[in-house]
C-alpha cells in the first residue's frame, strides 16, 4: 500500500473528537489508539491538574502523542475552564485520569458533565479507581507502574524460580488500561449512536493487571494452586522455554503432541517419544529437570539462525529472541509497515513503533495508520478556538487573562 | 443496565487464547456471542488443565458470556449452516493461519461479496502478508520476537518471559478494539471491513516508549532488573520475609526514604543528591539500600514508607492479591452457578461503564450447548437437526 492513498482513505474514527486531559501513560496512550484510528484527539495541556510536561520525556512525547493536536488551557482559570467546557461541548469523548475529588475541584465531575454536555462519553483511568475504599499506596506518574505490577501478583509470576521477581519489560498495566479505555470508550460510541446519553466509562490500572492474570487466576479459583515464576518456561507445558544456543538464545513452544515429535526428530532425540516416562504434558512437566538437562547441550551445538530453520523445517513453533532493535529491524517488521518514518519540527526524520491495525474496506479502500509528529504544546490553541467559534480579539483576551496559551515553557 | 452493543451479533470462530479474548471482550460490552466449535472436543483448550469439574479453567476465563455451538466447518452442511449464520451477524472473528479461512470458503473476498455490511477481524501470529505470514506462533515465540524476553530480567542474567500471556491478551484487546472502531465506521459510512491483525504487530507497537528509546539514541534498550531506567532509586528490594517495590527519585522521596531508613549520611551524600547521580551510583547506592531493607518485614516497611508518602508496596503472589482489599472492594471476582461446575469463582472485566463492573456474572458454555437454539433461528428443525446430528456436523450431547 503506498503512503499517499492510506492518508487519503479516512480512518474508522473519522469525525470523532476526543478532548485528552491525560496526565500519565495510560491516558496519553488511549488517546494514541484513538488518534492512529483517525479520531481528531486534542490534548488539553496547561494547568496544574493538566499535563505535567516536566515528567514527559521527549521519548514519551513522541511515542504516545502523535497524530494529536494540542491545545493549552490552564483548567485552573476559572474563563480556562469556561473555555474547556465549550470545547467539551464540540466534542464526543473526554479522556481524564483524574480521581473523583480533583473531577469536582474542575467542575468535570458526572452531575455537572450530565447537564452542561449530556451526550459526552467520559472516560477515567486511575490507578486504583476513582475513588478507593482501602488505603492505597501513595504514587505518582514515575511510581504507578511499579507498584500496580508488584500488588497485583505480575510481578511475582515474572522472573526465574527461586531468584528474584521483576518488573515487566514494558508498562503493561499502563499501556493495558490505556486500551481498555479505548475498548469501553468505542463500546459507548457504538452504542450510544445519536441517542445522545451520556456514558461514563471508568478503568482502574489494578483492575487491569488483575485481568491480565487470567486463565492463571482462574486455575487458582479452581484447584486453590498459586502459580509461581518459571523463567522462560511454563506451568504445564515442557519444553516451552528458552535455550541457550551457541551464539543467543532460542524458544521452543512444542504445545501439542505431534509438535512434541517433531521437536525430538529435530534435535535427533526422537527415541524419546518412545519413551513412556516423557509420554505426555504431565509426565514431561514432572521430568523437566532431566529432560532439560538432555536438551541443553544438544540445543548449545548450534547457532540461533541454524535452529530456527532446522524448527522451520520440522515445523516446530520456534523463534530467536531478539533485542528491541533486532525486532524492530526484523524484514517481517518492516515489511508490515510497523516502523513509519515521520518529519520532526526541526527537520529531521524519526521512527516510531507504529499502530498495528491494517483494515480494509469493502469497497477496495484500505486504511493503514501513518504517523504525524507530535504537537508543540498549545501549537493547535489558536486553530481550535477558531473552529469553536471564537474570534481573533476574543482569543487575544483569552491569551492575555491566561486562560489560554500558544505556548507552554518548559 | 444496558449493555452498549446490546443488539450486536458476533460469529466466533476462534479458540485458544487470543480470539476468545477478543470475543470475551464484546460479549462484556452487551454482543451476543455464538462461538463455533469443533463437534469432537470443541476448542482445544477446554482440555487445558486444571479442570474444574468437568470444564476447564482455562476456557472458562476465557469464554464467559458467550454461547457455544458445534459444527464442522469443514463438511458442506456445516459451511453452508455457518455462511447462513455469517448473514445474521455483524462481526465475524477468526484467529486461523492465513489461508485457512479461503480453504474454507470463508475469506473477506468471497464474504464481502455477498454481506458488504460484514466486519471480518482476522488474527494471526505473524499476519495475512510479509514473509513470516505463515509461521506457527505461540506466546512465547510472540514475546522472544517482539524482544519482550530480551528487555524482562536481571542484565547480568538470562532473560525471562513476561509472566503473564501479554502478546495473546493484547493481540485480543487490540481485536476488539478493531471490531468496534469498524462498527463505528460502518455506522459512518454503511461499510464493513476486514481487519487483518497480528500478534507481532501489536507487540512492536507496544515496545512504545521503549521502541523511541531505540530510534532516539540508536542503542537497544535491554533490561533493567526492575530499576528504572534514568532514574534512582526505583527497583524492587529483598526484604527480611520477602521481596517489595519502592520507588524514591524525587528529591522529596529521597529526603523521606533517608529519613525512614535512619540514614542521614545519605543525604550528606554527594554521589546520591540527585535522582541522575543517584542513578550513576546505583550499584553501590542499591547494596546500601539491600542490608538496611532486609533487617525489617515487607509489611513493616511499607506500612514506614507509606507513613511518609514514599511509593512502596510488596510484592504480592497471584493469591496474595486476588484475595487483598484492594482487590476484593473492586468486585472484579464474581461468584457464580455454572451449569456443570457449580458454584465458580471467575474474573469479570476491568471495564466499568455507568458505575456498573462488566462481565459479572458471565458462564462460559458447556460445548454446544446452543447448537439447537441458533440452528433453529435460521430454520434448521427437528429432523434437519437430526440429520446433522446423524453426519456428524454437530454434536449430538454435550
Amino acid at each position: 500500500m503506498d503512503a499517499d492513498r492510506a492518508a487519503a482513505t479516512p480512518g474508522p474514527l473519522a469525525g470523532l473528537k476526543v478532548i485528552e486531559l491525560a496526565t500519565a501513560r495510560a491516558g496519553s496512550f488511549a488517546g494514541t489508539v484513538l488518534a492512529d484510528l483517525g479520531a481528531d484527539v486534542v490534548k488539553v495541556e496547561g494547568g496544574q491538574y493538566a499535563s505535567t510536561p516536566s515528567s514527559e520525556s521527549d521519548d514519551d512525547r513522541l511515542a504516545f502523542d502523535r497524530n494529536k493536536r494540542s491545545v493549552v488551557i490552564d483548567v485552573e482559570h476559572p474563563t480556562g475552564r469556561e473555555v474547556l467546557l465549550r470545547l467539551l461541548a464540540h466534542s464526543d469523548v473526554l479522556l481524564d485520569e483524574y480521581q473523583t475529588d480533583d473531577l469536582i475541584r474542575l467542575g468535570l465531575d458526572d452531575t455537572t458533565l450530565r447537564d452542561a454536555v449530556p451526550h459526552l462519553v467520559h472516560c477515567s483511568v486511575t490507578p486504583f479507581g476513582a475513588a478507593p475504599i482501602s488505603e492505597t499506596p501513595k504514587v505518582d506518574s514515575t511510581s504507578a507502574e511499579l507498584v500496580v505490577q508488584a500488588l497485583s501478583g505480575n510481578m511475582d509470576l515474572t522472573g526465574d524460580a527461586g531468584g528474584p521477581p521483576f518488573e515487566l519489560g514494558i508498562p503493561l498495566s499502563d499501556l493495558g488500561a490505556g486500551i481498555y479505555a479505548v475498548i469501553g470508550v468505542l463500546g459507548a460510541v457504538v452504542g450510544g449512536g445519536t441517542s445522545g446519553r451520556h456514558s461514563r466509562v471508568e478503568v482502574a490500572k489494578m483492575d487491569v493487571a488483575v485481568a491480565l492474570l487470567s486463565y492463571m487466576a482462574v486455575g487458582y479459583f479452581a484447584d486453590g494452586d498459586s502459580p509461581t515464576r518459571v523463567g522462560t518456561g511454563h506451568a504445564t507445558i515442557f519444553p516451552y522455554n528458552a535455550f541457550r544456543a551457541r551464539d543467543g538464545e532460542v524458544v521452543v513452544a512444542p504445545f501439542t503432541q505431534r509438535f512434541w515429535r517433531n521437536f525430538c526428530a529435530a534435535t535427533g532425540r526422537a527415541d524419546l517419544t518412545q519413551v513412556d516416562t516423557y509420554k505426555d504434558f504431565a509426565s514431561r512437566i514432572r521430568e523437566k529437570e532431566v529432560l532439560l538437562k538432555l536438551f541443553e547441550p544438544i540445543l548449545a551445538q548450534k547457532t540461533v539462525a541454524e535452529w530456527v530453520e532446522i524448527f522451520r523445517q520440522a515445523d516446530v513453533p520456534a523463534g530467536p529472541v531478539l533485542t528491541v532493535q533486532g525486532a524492530l529491524e526484523l524484514a517481517h517488521t518492516v515489511e508490515r509497515e510497523l516502523t513509519p518514518s515521520f518529519l520532526l519540527e526541526n527537520g529531521q526524520y524519526t521512527r516510531s513503533a507504529g499502530s498495528p491495525f491494517k483494515f480494509h474496506y469493502a469497497d477496495g479502500t484500505s486504511y493503514v495508520p501513518t504517523v504525524r509528529r507530535p504537537p508543540g504544546r498549545g501549537e493547535d490553541t489558536v486553530t481550535v478556538l477558531s473552529t469553536m467559534g471564537h474570534d481573533r480579539g476574543e482569543i487575544a483576551e483569552l491569551i492575555a487573562m491566561g486562560a489560554v496559551s500558544q505556548k507552554m515553557e518548559r | 443496565m444496558s449493555l452498549p452493543l446490546k443488539g450486536i451479533r458476533v460469529l466466533d470462530l476462534t479458540r485458544m487464547f487470543a480470539g476468545p479474548c477478543a470475543t470475551e471482550a464484546l460479549a462484556d460490552l452487551g454482543a451476543e456471542v455464538v462461538k463455533v466449535e469443533e463437534p469432537r472436543v470443541g476448542d482445544p483448550t477446554r482440555r487445558n488443565l486444571p479442570l474444574w469439574g468437568p470444564e476447564s479453567a482455562y476456557y472458562m476465563s476465557l469464554n464467559r458470556g458467550k454461547k457455544s455451538i458445534t459444527l464442522d466447518l469443514k463438511s458442506p452442511e456445516g459451511k453452508r449452516a455457518a455462511l447462513e449464520l455469517i448473514g445474521t451477524c455483524d462481526v465475524l472473528v477468526e484467529n486461523y493461519r492465513p489461508g485457512v479461512m479461503a480453504r474454507l470458503g470463508l475469506d473477506w473476498e468471497t464474504l464481502s461479496k455477498v454481506h458488504p455490511k460484514l466486519i471480518l477481524c482476522s488474527l494471526s501470529g505473524f499476519g495475512a502478508t510479509g514473509s513470516l505470514r505463515d509461521k506457527i506462533s505461540f506466546d512465547l515465540v510472540n514475546q522472544a520476537m517482539a524482544g519482550m524476553i530480551d528487555i524482562t530480567g536481571d542484565p547480568e542474567q538470562r532473560p525471562v518471559r513476561i509472566g503473564v500471556p501479554v502478546g495473546d491478551m493484547a493481540g485480543g484487546l487490540y481485536l476488539a478494539v478493531a471490531a468496534l472502531a469498524a462498527l463505528r465506521a460502518r455506522d459512518r459510512t454503511g461499510l464493513g471491513s476486514w481487519v487483518d491483525l497480528a500478534l507481532h504487530d501489536v507487540l512492536i507497537s507496544l515496545l512504545s516508549n521503549v521502541a523511541q528509546r531505540f530510534f532516539s539514541t540508536g542503542e537497544t534498550p535491554t533490561r533493567t532488573g526492575s530499576r528504572h531506567r534514568d532514574l534512582a532509586p526505583q527497583g524492587c528490594y529483598r526484604a527480611n520475609d520477602g521481596w517489595l517495590v519502592l520507588s524514591a527519585v524525587t528529591d522529596e522521596d529521597w529526603q523521606a526514604l533517608v529519613g525512614v531508613l535512619a540514614a542521614p549520611e545519605l543525604s550528606e551524600d554527594a554521589r546520591f543528591v540527585t535522582a541522575q547521580s543517584r542513578k550513576k551510583y546505583e550499584p553501590i547506592l542499591d547494596d546500601i539500600l539491600e542490608k538496611r531493607l532486609q533487617e525489617c518485614t515487607v509489611a513493616q516497611w511499607s506500612s514506614e514508607f507509606a507513613k511518609v508518602g514514599v511509593a512502596a508496596a510488596p510484592v504480592n503472589s497471584l493469591k496474595t492479591a486476588l484475595e487483598s482489599p484492594l482487590v476484593s472492594e473492586r468486585e472484579i471476582i464474581f461468584t457464580a452457578e455454572h451449569p456443570t461446575v457449580g458454584p465458580m469463582r471467575n474474573l469479570a472485566s476491568p471495564l466499568v461503564l455507568d458505575g456498573h463492573r462488566v462481565g459479572t456474572g458471565g458462564i462460559s458454555p458447556v460445548l454446544g450447548a446452543d447448537t439447537a437454539s441458533v440452528l433453529r433461528e435460521i430454520g434448521y428443525d427437528d429432523e434437519a437437526l437430526a440429520k446433522l446430528a446423524d453426519d456428524g456436523v454437530i454434536r449430538t450431547t454435550a
